[in-house]
């Protein structure tokens, strides 16, 4: 361990200000890197998932689509996310609070388990060895070295959560920062320790299943294999969630120069995150047996909704810094000036609104409906589900993370982001593509289409068995492919973008973000433009209201839907 | 901004806009968890059900009995078991098939045991979208009531398998 | 860059502030209520679902 005679390498970055450990920001980059990769290789399974699952091309055999169905939900949901998530720990912690990493050779240790236990599933799943979908759920059965492989990623992840932890203890001793934390800071502990739960349900589902694949242990209880897996499972994607609401505070700043309109509301909300998103993993078990209405209905709500209120608040303080921001350069008439003239052309700013709008308008609402404890009957395992988080996931978090990486080339690996007309469409491409698909899977489960599923037409079914899904389930299955493609455009695009910026694009000392200096250009994108006659003066008080009209949109259209699919259910036969 | 600590103190009253929506946001909140117990109570459709703990091949002998009692046909070599109204329903799920077909009467309430002999299944009733999970080892009772006649399909919606896709049954209402 | 606080009261921090910047009491909690909530509650749900009680009474209405 080094003592304090020697002189830790640090960086000032010439943009932020922030004194960067160098340990920490190589640890950031490989990990960023690694993320890329593995996104690459879930956005090619997913683009054959998506023209398998249209019926007018149907294109694998069934063994190829659900061994890449495997594939694509391992490597999206965990090994994409987390491997990006890692780098914003190592950002969130010590690069944010100017300090030093403790003990980087376990920042490398945990770099080489993640990717070997990520490489060890992967080979295991694409030579057959683990055809059970990511869920693995028992008595389905894989090669013990599939479990092996998520064991060896969890215990990765594992670590670099420890070093997160021990980077907030040195900081705190050493004195490099005042006060609290900050928000973005804040926002990185809270998916720390939902990533510790995530760990956890990770031990207590694989460790078990790794014996019993052995044929050590004799049998695996199924029932409690899925309660067991979404402690693991649901928690990895509420990382996901808490991650990217880090991420739009942070983009927030570095777009328009955003702060927080309530340090308070604000991390009262993450704290809700912490105390109560993880309980909705019950939100899988809904319609399975066993587990009694009292804990299904306790659990799924996040206490008693205590959890999805606080979305809707990030959701209403993340729009209103941007519009307090931008008011105060001077975009100040009316409600909805400063959206108008905000920096549309900035990617990393496209993104972050495109992951909020998408986040809560898709995700969020069909989230809340479908983990409605008796609505989940006339939504489970349907491709309802899909949609719903693709929404989240996808057009929330994976959108969010790219927007962030246009930043991640300049202020980190020190490249200017090349292509810049293809880097400022790139988040529609991908936004719209997301809209379309996710919007076109929920209207799908809704006419019943099912998840996972090989063949709608069902036509290896017995003939005197077969039944047909109504048009309008096709009509859906086509759009879902269009926008899907879409999507896969607009994601290799990222992939391309990033890969040739960071290893050929032209060198950069500094951007400038714009409440650190006057109104200049970001990567990639346009200069936020200033109105005329605009002051420097500081606004009053907070001015939000086109936030707040926005909101109360959003909520209407919230109440709506929820309403709606009550009477779907009503509709159907009484059942208890 | 936000990569900046905070004010000294930034635990201060909320303003008036803030406190706006997050009021709604909370009234909605509570409501929409309210409404979960309250319809538990008052609503018609229900995930309750009733559990017990089984054994896989015990289950699937009293479902052969009881389909071998009340059979009256059979369709693509699954039999078509037609029991009393309102009485006793077995369901069975088993890689790659739902046993047996179902003829029902409308407007009766019968208790629809449902199981698996070998892996976890989906259950999903179409067009009417009705979706359960299916446990081997645990015997789960739905109180079912149809309200319409006519053919229903039943499709497997969990993997189960490289043959999950062939798993289709059918439930028949007269 | 960081800004420098202004120290320009001595009030004491109010003790929400003090709870929330308490990033061990957040871990604790944080693991404790799913660990009870979920997973705890869950087990027990599993773990007394019954036996299947002998067929006839089961049909009797159990």
């Amino acid at each position: 361990m080094a003592t304090a005679a020697i002189p830790y390498r640090f960086r000032t970055c010439e943009s932020t200000g922030l004194r960067v450990h160098a340990d920490a920001e190589a640890l950031l980059k490989v990990n960023a890197v690694l993320a890329v990769v593995f996104l690459a290789m879930a956005g090619t399974a997913a683009l054959l998932v998506l023209l398998t699952r249209w019926p007018a091309l149907h294109l694998l055999d069934p063994v190829w689509f659900y061994r890449l169905l495997t594939f694509h939900g391992a490597n999206a949901l965990l090994f994409w996310m987390i491997f990006f998530e890692m780098a914003i720990l190592y950002f969130a912690g010590p690069i944010v609070l100017n300090s030093r990493l403790p003990a980087p050779s376990l920042g490398w240790l945990a770099a080489v388990l993640m990717l070997g236990g990520a490489v060890l599933a992967d080979v295991m799943i694409l030579t057959g060895q683990a055809d059970v979908l990511f869920t693995a759920y028992a008595p389905l059965r894989a090669h013990p070295l599939f479990y092996l492989g998520y064991i060896l990623f969890a215990v990765g992840a594992l670590i670099v959560v420890g070093l997160l932890f021990a980077s907030l203890v040195v900081a705190r001793a050493e004195g490099t920062y005042q006060g609290s934390v900050p928000l973005v800071t804040f926002g990185g502990l809270t998916a720390a320790i939902i990533a510790l739960v995530t760990i956890f349900g990770g031990v207590i589902t694989f460790v078990p299943a790794f014996f019993w694949s052995l044929g050590v242990l004799p049998n695996l209880d199924p029932a409690v294999y899925r309660l067991n897996f979404w402690l693991i499972g649901h928690p990895s994607q509420q990382i996901n969630v808490s991650a990217m609401v880090a991420v739009w505070y942070l983009l927030a700043s570095l777009t328009v120069g955003a702060t927080a309109v309530s340090e308070k509301v604000s991390r009262i909300a993450f704290t809700l995150y912490i105390l109560f998103i993880n309980i909705a993993s019950a939100h899988h078990l809904l319609v399975d047996p066993g587990l009694s209405p009292a804990w299904k209905i306790w659990n799924t709500s996040y206490a008693m909704h205590l959890a999805v209120l606080a979305s809707m608040i990030h959701g209403l303080s993340v729009p209103a810094a941007i519009e307090v921001a931008l008011r105060r350069r001077g975009f100040n008439r009316g409600l909805f000036e400063w959206l108008w003239r905000a920096p549309w052309g900035n990617p990393a700013f496209a993104a972050l609104v495109l992951s909020v709008i998408i986040f809560g308008v898709i995700g969020g609402i069909s989230g809340v409906v479908f983990g409605t404890e008796q609505i989940s009957i006339i939504s489970h395992n349907t491709y309802r589900i899909v949609g719903h988080f693709h929404g989240t996931v996808v057009g929330g978090t994976t959108l969010a993370f790219m927007g962030l990486t246009y930043y991640v080339i300049p202020l980190i690996f020190r490249r200017q982001v090349v292509w810049s007309t293809l880097a400022r469409i790139q988040p529609y491409l991908f936004g719209i593509g997301i809209v379309i698909m996710t919007i076109s899977m929920v209207m799908a489960g809704t006419y019943g289409v099912p998840r996972r599923h090989w063949d709608i037409d069902l036509s290896l079914a017995p003939a005197g068995l077969k039944f047909a899904f109504d048009a309008p389930a096709y009509l859906f299955l086509t759009l879902t492919t269009l926008g899907g493609i879409l999507a896969v455009l607009g994601g290799a695009l990222y992939v391309l973008i990033t890969v040739v910026s960071v290893f050929a694009g032209p060198v950069v000392e500094r951007i400038p973000i714009p409440s650190l200096g006057p109104i200049p250009a970001v990567a990639g994108g346009q200069d936020v433009p200033e109105a005329q006659g605009a002051s420097q003066a500081r606004v009053a008080h907070a001015d939000i209201r086109g936030t707040l009209t926005l909101n109360f949109l959003f909520l209407g259209i919230f109440v709506v839907y929820y309403l709606l699919n009550w009477k779907w259910l009503a509709d159907v036969w009484p059942v208890r | 901004m936000t990569i900046h600590p905070p004010e000294r103190i930034w635990w201060k009253p909320i303003s008036g806009a803030e406190r706006v929506y997050i009021a709604a946001a909370l009234l909605f909140s509570l409501i929409t968890f309210f409404l979960m117990p309250i319809w538990h109570f008052l609503g018609a459709q229900n995930p309750t059900m009733q559990t017990y703990r089984v054994d896989k091949a015990e289950y699937l002998q009293r479902v052969m009995a009881w389909a071998d009692r009340y059979k009256v046909g059979e369709l693509a070599g699954v039999p078509v078991v037609e029991p009393p109204p309102g009485g006793e329903v077995y369901l069975l799920a088993r890689t790659f098939q739902w046993f047996p077909v179902l003829k029902l009467r409308a407007g009766q309430t019968y208790r629809v045991h449902v199981s698996s002999s070998d892996l976890v299944h989906g259950f999903s009733l179409q067009p009417l979208n009705m979706n359960f999970m299916v446990v081997p080892g645990y015997e789960y009772i739905l109180y079912v009531t149809p309200t319409q006649k006519g053919e229903f399909g039943i499709l497997c919606n969990e993997f189960c398998g490289l043959g999950h896709h062939l798993m289709v049954g059918k439930l028949i209402v007269d | 860059m960081t800004p420098t606080p202004v120290p320009d009261r001595t009030d004491r921090v109010p003790f929400g502030q003090t709870l929330l910047d308490d990033f061990f009491l957040l871990l604790a909690l944080g693991l404790l209520i799913p660990f009870l909530s979920y997973l705890v509650w869950g087990l027990l749900d599993l773990g007394s679902v019954p036996v299947l009680p002998p067929v006839d009474q089961l049909v009797a209405g159990g």
